[in-house]
């Protein structure tokens, strides 16, 4: 009973940490009013990359550590997404990434199949989506056969998917003007992103055999550095990753914090953690703004 | 893989790649009629037959037009901004490695390349994002070769002679270029008074690095002065410099200082952690030990002498430019290198054991990483949209209507 207690808690809080964002992402300024469906796809990934993250990591991390991860995604997701071409086809994308992510750690037969097609559809959605599939090839390259012809498989599959889903949206490849946006939605994920990097090396450090995880933020890396470098990626699905990985980060800065007899160990994880929570203050405003946003309405 | 994203490789490609983006951003940064076009005409009409000495701008020397102009000598097509690109690209990037392998002498390869990475940021956002001037083919840009490479001199240029002839050499090129190089040669002279205080160094030592450093300076002037006197310019250029520059030093007022503090994130936080590390080991009543204290103490004190030298000097300058701070940020890249040293030695000596430290290690690089980010975010939105903007056809059209409605007269005038 009580897991299922705080499931149903977890959802319930992310789902009002998300709602406030998702108007806000979900509002045209064109029309001057809240369009239903980008706003409750937006609302309703949210909490599922939120979910993801709790079913995936509450057993193997303290509890608050988790939850500031779940319910920072779910408040932050929804208003960095200035950048995306189409809000409700990222959105789903990105909740479609989380199940195909939680459904890979549980690496049952059934699950693995599941995994394969909620990337591929998440592929076709939003061609960014594709670094699951890339980091699932990557890592099953050091694996016996039968994981990599599944490997390919997926991956052909996902290409075409991206490749017939591109076309459907079009546009163009390059950044251009909508560099300020993902500017603006950069600022709004860097806490997310120094979290995520720490966990990265804490994974990096711990893995003695390729992990699929890291492949995938490896990936992520790399969108995050093609779109910096002028190429028009969804930044929330490509960073994606991070959110997987920014409980280990967070656990590895409290264990540094509560050192006993070490001071220098301490300070630097105080500094870090005062950084990082000044990173946080955009979001936190952006979050703000959207609920006065959200009151606005009343 | 955390390792392969922080090693020297991947650092300098992102370097070249700050480089690039700020290069864009400065070159199609304002509309005609300020620095960039200013100094290229200048350049022109240096090497130009048909010109006279009051065409050339006259509150600046000479020494940039003269490491620049001969391009326009070998250019096939129409004079425009484009020859410069790559004559520009040559000295900041040559700057970057220069200042890279001196960093390298002291922290390794790459703490070296990290601390390049910050000084491109530095130097490409204080440059491009400038809202007085449109930051390509600035005197700045020209300027820091010559001065981290006589300071790389002044550091590691081997006997007095020789340390003092290079880094005079240097100074002297610097100071052909812009005036402002002057606060290098300060900070040299002040750090030889310092090591001589401390006995690091000996009166007669110190008596001929100071005399080859005058003679080096004399050399690094002849090229500009054999020049502009072969085209008999060189008394009234000189008189014109002599009188135009004085105009441009005073004090600016306090209240016009740029504070833009935010391409320095990376640089501040590797100067203050350690800052505030030492004043608690300080105040928990630690003394460091000698090697650990001389191990970068004459770097750091240097760093020290050139960055208050080199702020001195923004201050003196009346207008309130930000470019102007690009000559502050390799002194605070030595400071911040100096920093991550002295932070390391006391991760090493405090009861961490291996793991700890190496999660603490990993945070501080990743905190430190994330600040990268945030300092050079402005820069690429900025270089996305501009390279839409830029139209490379008119550029030629562009030199030549500014060519004609070129003004004999100070740069700053024109601004």
């Amino acid at each position: 009973m009580k897991p299922l207690l705080s499931i149903i808690g977890v959802a319930a809080a992310g789902l009002a940490l998300a709602v406030p964002s998702a108007l806000l992402s979900g509002y045209d300024p064109s029309r001057q009013r809240v369009v239903l469906v980008p706003a409750l796809v937006s609302a309703g990934s949210a909490v599922a990359v939120a979910m993801c993250v709790w079913l995936s990591r509450w057993r193997q991390r303290r509890t608050w550590i988790v939850l500031v991860v779940a319910w920072g995604v779910a408040a932050l997701m929804p208003v960095a997404s200035d950048s995306s071409r189409d809000v409700t086809c990222s959105g789903l994308a990105l909740g479609l990434m989380a199940v195909a992510a939680l459904l890979l750690d549980r690496n049952t037969r059934t699950s693995r199949f599941g995994a394969g097609l909620a990337a591929v559809a998440a592929c076709w959605l939003e061609a960014t989506a594709l670094i699951l599939p890339v980091a699932c090839f990557i890592t099953a390259l050091r694996r016996p056969a039968g994981a990599r012809n599944h490997a390919s498989l997926l991956l052909i599959a996902a290409i075409a998917a991206a490749t017939i889903g591109f076309s459907r949206t079009g546009g163009s490849v390059f950044i251009g003007l909508a560099g300020h946006a993902a500017a603006r939605d950069i600022v709004l994920l860097l806490p997310l992103l120094a979290l995520g990097l720490a966990g990265y090396c804490v994974l990096a450090d711990d893995s003695p055999e390729p992990d699929w995880r890291l492949a995938w933020a490896g990936c992520g890396t790399a969108v995050f550095v093609l779109a910096l470098a002028g190429l028009r990626l969804d930044l929330r699905v490509g960073v994606l990753v991070l959110v997987w990985l920014a409980p280990d980060g967070l656990a590895a800065l409290r264990e540094l914090i509560v050192l006993p007899n070490a001071w220098v160990g301490r300070l630097v994880a105080g500094a870090c953690a005062a950084v990082v929570v000044a990173l946080a203050l955009p979001g936190v405003r952006a979050w703000i703004n959207a609920v006065l946003f959200g009151l606005s309405f009343l | 893989m955390p390792d392969l994203l922080t090693g020297p490789t991947a650092l300098i490609l992102l370097t070249l790649g700050v480089h690039a983006a700020g290069r864009i951003v400065a070159l199609n940064g304002g509309s005609p009629g300020i620095d960039s076009y200013t100094y290229a005409i200048n350049a022109y009409k240096l090497y130009n037959s048909e010109s006279v000495a009051g065409e050339l701008v006259t509150d600046k020397p000479a020494g940039q037009a003269l490491l620049t102009g001969w391009v326009y000598l070998l250019w096939p097509g129409r004079p425009s901004r484009l020859p410069l690109i790559p004559v520009e690209a040559f000295f900041m990037l040559g700057a970057l490695a220069v200042f890279g392998l001196l960093a390298a002498r002291y922290f390794g390869a790459r703490i070296a390349a990290a601390l390049a990475l910050f000084l491109a940021i530095g130097q490409n956002i204080y440059n491009a994002l400038d809202f007085t001037t449109d930051g390509f083919n600035l005197n700045e840009n020209y300027l820091a070769l010559p001065i981290i490479a006589a300071m790389y001199a002044h550091l590691h240029g081997g006997p007095a002679w020789r340390r003092g002839l290079l880094r005079g050499l240097g100074l002297g090129v610097a100071l052909t270029i812009k005036q402002t190089a002057v606060a290098g040669l300060l900070a040299v002279l002040v750090h030889d008074l310092v090591r001589l205080a401390a006995r690091r160094e000996g009166v007669r030592s110190a008596a001929i690095a100071a005399a080859s450093t005058a003679v080096g300076i004399v050399l690094g002037f002849l090229p500009l002065v054999g020049f502009l006197a072969a085209r008999g310019w060189l008394f009234e250029h000189g008189r014109l410099v002599l009188t135009h520059s004085a105009p441009h030093v005073g004090w600016m007022r306090l209240g016009l200082l740029p504070l833009n503090l935010l391409p320095l994130l990376p640089l501040l936080w590797w100067i203050g952690l350690p800052a505030l590390a030492v004043s608690l080991d300080w105040l928990r009543g630690r003394a460091p030990a000698e090697p650990e204290r001389a191990r970068t103490a004459d770097l750091f004190a240097f760093a020290l002498i050139w960055f208050v030298a080199e702020m001195v000097m923004i201050w003196m300058m009346i207008k309130p430019s930000s470019h102007y701070h690009q000559q502050v940020i390799a002194p605070l890249a030595l400071l911040a290198g100096c920093g991550i040293a002295r932070l390391t030695l006391m991760l090493e000596r405090s009861t961490l054991d291996a793991a700890q430290r190496r999660a603490a290690w990993r945070w501080l690089m990743v905190t430190a990483a994330v600040l990268a980010i945030t300092a050079a975010l402005p820069l690429f939105p900025e270089a996305h949209k501009r390279a839409r903007t830029w139209k490379i056809a008119d550029e030629p059209e562009v030199f030549q209507r500014e060519m004609a409605a070129w003004r004999w007269g100070t740069a700053a005038e024109r601004e």
